[in-house]
């Protein structure tokens, strides 16, 4: 399957993603999709200049976004797909957007409105929404920040919201 | 004289020179500055701080990182790019290339002279032995 991998992780790219993610699952290129990041030039350089050796990095908003993932789709390379939050995925897919039955969670930070349900993850109302919003489509949602880290499915980490 | 930060993921940075001092001896142009688990804000305002110290105090300065596209490595490259940049950061740093900078930097006055000499130490070092 050409999207190999769809994470939400408000890093982004990070030595989870490089040494860890990039490695343990086929991935010669990878698009982040955030309307934010993509119109910040130097955010765009940064990202790009994160790319794990011999990958990629494209910046997209999500109106690019989503023909990148239907391009990538019946492409013969494998792509990941990484957005900082939810959100972004549940307006990928109320856009028609299809990135596939699977999602990991990476970190997402704390904030002052955000509630921590898991290590590492703290999540506001609106994401919590997105989440069950992906549920209800049938997304299996699992938050595993590293490889060698057991998954926890939503259905188990909403119960800590 | 050239300023040489070492970032990394926990440790190492700080493991790296004291290894360093081993070979070499102190040295005074050097910092370390590491993340630790879950210090991503106090990991950026150190790191944005030293950098403005060093920025003054040095004609130019070397940031010598663990990982391309770990977070050490991404937030030097943003400090260099909303900042104005006496600034080379290479990522992957290994203690031959530590060396190799710190020792030259008595008499290498360029900073692009410099990020070739570590560059090319950190390459050439590796080597599989011929046994």
């Amino acid at each position: 399957m050409p999207i190999s991998f769809v994470r939400i992780d408000d890093r982004v790219i990070h030595g989870q993603v490089v040494a860890r993610w990039s490695r343990f699952k086929p991935c010669n290129g990878i698009l982040v999709i955030d309307d934010k990041i993509a119109q910040d030039p130097l955010q765009k350089k940064v990202f790009t200049n994160a790319a794990p050796t011999g990958v990629k990095v494209g910046v997209y908003s999500v109106e690019e976004g989503l023909e990148k993932i239907s391009k990538a789709k019946i492409a013969k390379n494998s792509y990941f797909v990484i957005v900082k939050t939810p959100v972004t995925l549940m307006e990928i897919i109320e856009k028609g957007g299809d990135f596939g039955t699977e999602v990991n969670v990476g970190p997402m930070s704390a904030r002052s409105n955000a509630k921590t349900v898991a290590k590492n993850v703290a999540i506001t109302d609106e994401e919590k929404s997105a989440f069950d919003f992906m549920d209800s489509k049938g997304i299996d949602i699992d938050f595993q920040l590293i490889p060698d880290e057991t998954a926890i499915n939503w259905k188990k980490v909403r119960q800590n919201y | 004289m050239i300023g040489i930060l070492v970032t990394s993921h926990g440790d190492y940075c700080h493991s790296l020179i004291k290894s360093g001092e081993m070979i070499a001896g102190k040295q005074e142009n050097v910092v370390g500055i590491a993340l630790e688990e879950d210090g991503i804000e106090a990991f950026s305002q150190k790191l944005t701080e030293t950098l403005n110290d060093m920025v003054g105090r040095f004609d130019s300065v070397l940031i010598l990182c663990d990982l391309k596209g770990g977070t050490p490595c991404n937030e030097s490259l943003k400090y260099v790019l909303y900042n104005e940049s006496k600034i080379k950061i290479i990522p992957g740093v290994n203690l031959p290339m530590y060396l190799e900078v710190v020792s030259s930097t008595g008499f290498v006055k360029d900073i692009n002279e410099l990020a070739t000499i570590g560059h090319n130490a950190g390459i050439q070092s590796i080597e599989v032995l011929d046994i």
